[in-house]
């Protein structure tokens, strides 16, 4: 008897085992098998079957309907599973969800009745902005839910955006630049709200919220990027700086690190980033005047003095012509910064010249006409064989050298 | 004997099924190995239909790399051939054509990265238009053709985005809701035919040599005119016609730049109305058989008949708040101050001293008897008090706004030209 109860316990144990081994078997097969056209995939799919001439052969069977899944997380996993590589589940997964957010986007489109002044529309608009900006929000919350990241598939972006883009983000990692270039777009949208609640008349609690933004997004760049690269793209967004100052460097001997160190200078006079971001109010005259001696000054010390003389020449229009013709006729730069002082002493003698209330008309052309005459020879001596090609383009200076000074248009004048 | 022997048998089979099973249990591959995200995300796509089992078969053998090919057209096929919707082909097939690509363009940007500072020291950037030719344009030009060409050979020509279009036709739709659904859906196709025909009719003209029109292309374009007149009055009562030209005229959207004027129904249904008659009387001035004096005199006229109606159809009130919402120097001050809450007299009464001031410097300007220094002395006196004044409408932080925007002309009173 003692031995009777561990035989029927360990027989039951038997029994209850084997149902469970089959019941697990025939799961097991009724899973494989409950859709066999859609797992009857041959292990390997050749090209040849799949080939674009071979569209009459069976279709193969693995639906891409298995792969999407309304459930993002699901799409995401199974894509995983079936070992799509990482970088492309990202573009079609952010691809799909842009889709999506396009079309949500694309409900309740604002409308106003003919009468509705424009306070009510701006009223309409604005809430339509803060719906499609909500939206905008949500598709980024979800992208980063399911990828780890922020992400917006920016790859064409860098491409279309031109050259200057390219070259201007081209020292980063493409994955970066995208990451970067969602980032401005985040803020500068952010940043285009307040300015549109303040119907772009920015007050000085909208600057404040616009310098706040501003900090928030050098401190995420700062989180993004290393600090070289950071300093670099920082460097090259204040370079713009040059442009609007309309600054040259013609014929200045100055390396690509001076350049670098006149550019981040700039940016007390001018923060081109910061002030573009926060609207900025234009410098009173005399403030604009106060920084631009600052600068002026700390440009002379990068320089020295005599890179700094060359500096103030090269802000020369008539210096920058003459030395874009001898560049482009294989001169030496001598020859431009002779020409050019020729043409300073010149056009100072012919203002004496010209004032000189001593000289009679005769007396004057006379003397105008031997300057020209000697200026043109000095010049002449100076170009060679270019020379003519100087008459006929810059050079047409000489002329107003014996012109008569026009008369001044003074302001009682009708 | 027998009976422990049968036990120990038994025990065994115990051991062997349970390992059985374990082992059986290991081998099913389950779908939640792939890494999923935490927290979890409510959204759902719900234009995707969804499979009838949300994870992928277990051991279902097939890998991405089995569609993949370095044959992008295979690719691509491969895609098409399992059901990948259209638009996530395109985009499967653009995201490898970039990721292709990418390793070119970077290495081209690499080797010109050294170059940035050059560039910008010659002035490069700043003539934008020259970059394309410079010898880092032209290699990123080669290779921007190449994958353009690449896109179309795998995807054929890009299509025009139709989101404008569709956003268009939202629109619309909303602006005529008015309308019943049946009725604007039938205008709207309509519109399009008639677009369509007038597209056609362009296109033809222009694959001529000379691209103008003949007198029977002429005659083709009033038939079809004609054709959708007659079928718009058919679908729509002369009164829904009526209201169909009115708000969707020229000259319809008027009240939408008159900040600080709401025009009831009433008020936009009569001045639209005097509004088109004005543009028609425009329409007459054209006449080339007009002299210039003639023109002129019929210019007067019909702006002269356009305000006395407009006088007419207005209290007096109301016709006061529309003469400042079209006048642009009352715009500019309304701006600022309705972005400080101040109530729309303070605009009024700030245009009031800048009509004054105004007038006052143009005075001065224009008196011969005053000598330069005199004349500009007396400018700075009325500066000066106009920008006391307006101080004490506005408060000086306003004002500080308002010269910011559009008050540019008080710096101007001190100018004596």
């Amino acid at each position: 008897m003692k031995l009777r109860n561990p035989l029927t316990i360990s027989l039951a144990c038997n029994l209850a085992l084997v149902i469970a081994l089959v019941v697990m078997r025939r799961g097991s097969a009724a899973k494989t098998n409950a859709s066999p056209s859609d797992t009857s995939l041959p292990a390997t799919v050749t090209a040849a079957k799949l080939s674009p001439t071979a569209t009459e052969t069976p279709v193969p069977v693995v639906p891409w309907r298995l792969i999407a899944s309304a459930d993002y997380r699901q799409y995401v996993a199974n894509l995983r599973a079936v070992g799509c590589p990482e970088w492309l589940l990202r573009d079609i997964i952010v691809a799909d969800i842009d889709d999506l957010y396009q079309q949500k986007s694309r409900t309740d489109p604002v409308s106003f009745a003919p009468w509705q002044g424009t306070d009510q529309r701006r009223k309409a608009s604005r809430g339509r902005s803060a719906k499609l900006n909500a939206l905008r929000q949500e598709k980024w919350a979800l992208v980063k839910s399911l990828l780890g990241y922020e992400w917006d598939n920016h790859g064409d972006e860098v491409w279309n955006q031109g050259f200057l883009t390219a070259l201007t983000f081209g020292f980063l990692p493409d994955d970066k630049v995208s990451q970067v270039l969602l980032l401005k777009d985040q803020y500068a949208e952010s940043a285009q709200n307040i300015r549109e609640d303040a119907n772009f008349i920015l007050i000085g609690e909208d600057r404040a919220r616009l310098q706040t933004l501003y900090d928030e997004f050098g401190a995420e760049m700062s989180r993004l990027l290393n600090p070289s690269e950071l300093d670099e793209l920082q460097l090259r967004a204040q370079q713009s700086f040059l442009i609007a100052h309309d600054m040259h460097f013609d014929g200045v001997a100055i390396s690509r690190e001076e350049l670098r160190g006149i550019v981040r200078l700039s940016k007390s006079f001018k923060d081109m980033a910061r002030d573009e971001f926060v609207s900025a109010p234009p410098l009173s005259e005399a403030e604009q005047a106060r920084r631009k001696e600052a600068f002026d000054a700390q440009v002379k010390t990068l320089l020295g003095p005599g890179r700094y003389a060359d500096y103030q020449r090269a802000q020369d229009f008539n210096f920058r012509e003459t030395f874009e013709f001898t560049q482009r006729n294989a001169l030496p730069q001598t020859a431009a910064i002779r020409i050019y002082d020729a043409r300073r002493s010149a056009e100072a003698q012919s203002n004496e010249i010209q004032k000189d209330g001593n000289l009679s008309p005769e007396e004057r052309a006379a003397a105008l006409a031997v300057l020209k005459a000697a200026t043109m020879n000095t010049v002449s001596s100076v170009l060679g064989g270019s020379y003519h090609n100087y008459l006929a383009g810059p050079g047409h200076w000489f002329n107003a050298l014996v012109q008569p000074p026009e008369p001044q248009t003074g302001s009682q004048t009708q | 004997m027998k009976t422990r022997l049968i036990i120990g048998f038994s025990l065994a089979l115990n051991v062997a099924l349970a390992a059985a099973i374990f082992l059986s249990a290991k081998k099913s591959p389950s779908p939640d190995h792939a890494p999923m995200a935490t927290t979890p995300v409510p959204v759902v796509n719900p234009q995707s239909p969804p499979p009838a089992d949300g994870s992928l078969p277990p051991g279902l053998p097939f890998r991405w790399s089995q569609i993949a090919s370095k044959d992008l057209k295979i690719y691509r096929d491969h895609l098409r051939t399992i059901g990948c919707p259209e638009l996530t082909v395109r985009e499967i097939m653009r995201a490898v054509i970039n990721e292709l690509f990418g390793p070119r363009r970077q290495s081209i940007l690499a080797s010109f990265q050294g170059q940035y500072w050059d560039m910008v020291l010659h002035g490069d950037l700043v003539r934008r238009q020259g970059l394309p030719q410079t010898q880092y344009g032209q290699a990123l030009s080669l290779l921007v053709a190449e994958r353009q060409q690449l896109i179309t050979d795998v995807l054929g020509q890009d299509v025009l985005p139709a989101e404008f279009e569709r956003e268009r036709l939202a629109n619309l739709e909303q602006k005529r809701s008015w309308l019943s659904p049946e009725k604007r859906a039938k205008l709207m196709a309509l519109e399009a035919k008639h677009q369509q025909q007038l597209a056609e009719w362009a296109e033809s003209l222009g694959s001529r040599v000379n691209g103008m029109p003949t007198a029977e292309d002429q005659e083709r374009l009033q038939k079809w005119q004609q054709e959708f007149d007659e079928s718009e009055q058919q679908l729509l009562t002369p009164k829904e016609l009526d209201e169909l030209n009115l708000r969707e005229s020229d000259v319809a959207d008027w009240a939408g730049s008159r900040p600080g004027f709401n025009p009831t129904e009433d008020e936009w249904r009569l001045l639209t109305g005097l509004r088109s008659q004005y543009e028609e009387s425009q329409r007459t001035l054209t006449n080339p058989d007009l002299t210039d004096e003639e023109r002129m005199a019929q210019q007067n006229e019909a702006q002269a008949n356009f305000d006395n109606a407009v006088k007419a159809a207005l209290d007096p009130d109301r016709l006061a708040q529309y003469q400042l919402a079209n006048n642009d120097q009352y715009q500019a001050l309304h701006n600022v101050t309705q972005r400080y809450g101040l109530p729309d007299s303070v605009a009024a009464q700030s245009l009031n001293v800048q009509q004054t001031a105004q007038t006052q410097a143009a005075q001065v300007r224009a008196n011969p008897d005053l000598s330069p220094e005199a004349r500009q002395a007396a400018l700075n006196a009325i500066q000066q008090e106009t920008e006391q004044t307006l101080s004490q409408i506005l408060g000086p932080k306003v004002l500080s706004s308002y010269k910011e925007y559009g008050g540019d002309w008080i710096a101007g009173l001190g100018t004596a030209e």
